[in-house]
């Protein structure tokens, strides 16, 4: 990678509200998105205003597109579905693996200002027979900034 | 223009935040950090540039070429074209003020020169430029990573000092113009190999002591027994060199 797109990355990683208002003005913003690794682009778009979410989204070649709804936040890839035609959903839907399509299917279904409009993903699931010892590797090993509880779940992901 | 090659990313990271930039900066390649530096618009440059660390700075000028010395001296706060002259070698003065426009130029020769008599024509700019809050871990590696002197001969950037006697008196070591540029200076034998070094500040304690004139039965017994040791070690040195 060259140091101007470590540098590029770096910024994003730091300071994604900034850079999400320099691509809003930017004319070209679809290519500097473009040039943003998979991790930064989906950083990006999660502070992007929504109004500018569809052809940003859109500028990204499939693969990509798939990427961001997977590691973005819930809100934001909500967002970016319900922006799309009913065709461009689908298609961004059957990218995604079966278990994540039927999440952001049934997602896609609750009613406006409802709770399930507007929750995260659960990053990480802990489970009632773990030990402590066991949760604290896996709370470590998250990406998790920030956690205040950590929710238990069973097998079948029942709270 | 050679900033439209930046992405927008950058150039506002330069703008927004030229410290952070310059810390990110400490650990990239000096071939790279020239080329980032010849697509950054000159004041952003200029900016960024002052608040590498002192190696690198001189890395990144040696590698820049005159005009965009020029322009970066001209778009930067005075304070940030002062810290660039410091970094430069006055044989590039000629060439930089050749490729500055008119208006520059006049510019450009103030900062370069400097009345003969005032301190900064006196000061030396072969020095290190270090932040208060730089840890000495970081302060060793990045004098160790320095890339403007590490492939050239010791000789290359010593400077020459005369030394002083190991006989000349304190009052007349205090005469010496030396003093003029260094703190320290080295104190010779009659076959001029090093002694040792004397600071300025010891020399003016001595020679403020010695003023008082006043007669002590220690300070006699140290002579004699000074000049006694000395008599001793010529002698044995004689025998030994005559063996």
């Amino acid at each position: 990678m060259s140091l101007a797109a470590d540098l590029r990355e770096y910024y994003v990683e730091h300071y994604p509200a900034d850079a999400a208002r320099v691509v809003e003005t930017n004319s070209d913003a679809e290519q500097t998105l473009r040039e943003l690794s998979d991790a930064g682009a989906t950083h990006l778009l999660d502070y992007v205003d929504p109004a500018r979410l569809k052809p940003l989204f859109l500028s990204l070649d499939k693969d990509r597109q798939a990427s961001v709804l997977l590691q973005s936040r819930i809100r934001t890839a909500m967002l970016i579905l319900r922006s799309l035609s009913e065709s461009e959903r689908e298609e961004a839907l059957n990218s995604l693996p079966a278990r994540v399509k039927t999440e952001y299917l049934e997602l896609l279904q609750f009613p406006e200002r409802t709770a399930g409009r507007y929750m995260d993903r659960l990053g990480t699931r802990y489970r009632t027979d773990q030990t402590v010892g066991e949760a604290l590797d896996l709370l470590r090993g998250s990406s998790a900034q920030r956690t205040r509880s950590l929710y238990l779940v069973t097998e079948d992901d029942v709270l | 223009m050679p900033s439209d090659r930046l992405d927008p990313l950058v150039l506002r990271f330069a703008s927004a935040r030229p410290d952070e930039l310059a810390s990110v900066l400490a650990g990239a390649d000096p071939a790279d950090i020239a080329d980032l530096f010849g697509d950054l618009p000159v004041k952003s440059a200029a900016t960024v540039a002052t608040r590498l660390p002192s190696w690198q700075l001189t890395s990144l000028l040696s590698s820049l070429e005159s005009e965009k010395i020029a322009q970066m001296l001209v778009a930067a706060s005075i304070d940030d074209a002062v810290s660039m002259v410091s970094h430069l070698p006055e044989s590039r003065y000629p060439a930089i003020l050749e490729s500055a426009g008119d208006a520059g130029r006049a510019e450009l020769h103030q900062l370069f020169e400097y009345p003969s008599h005032s301190l900064a024509s006196l000061a030396t700019t072969a020095f290190i430029r270090v932040s208060a809050g730089t840890l000495c871990a970081a302060f060793c590696e990045q004098l160790s990573n320095s890339t403007d002197t590490r492939s050239r001969p010791v000789e290359d950037v010593a400077s020459s000092v005369e030394a002083l006697s190991g006989l000349t008196s304190a009052e007349s070591a205090l005469k010496s113009r030396l003093w003029m540029r260094f703190t320290e200076l080295p104190v010779v034998d009659n076959r001029h190999r090093v002694l040792g070094v004397v600071s300025r500040a010891k020399l003016l304690r001595i020679a403020g002591d010695d003023s008082t004139d006043d007669f002590s039965f220690e300070r006699l017994f140290t002579e004699l027994a000074t000049g006694y040791l000395n008599t001793c070690g010529r002698l044995l040195e004689s025998v030994l060199g005559k063996r």
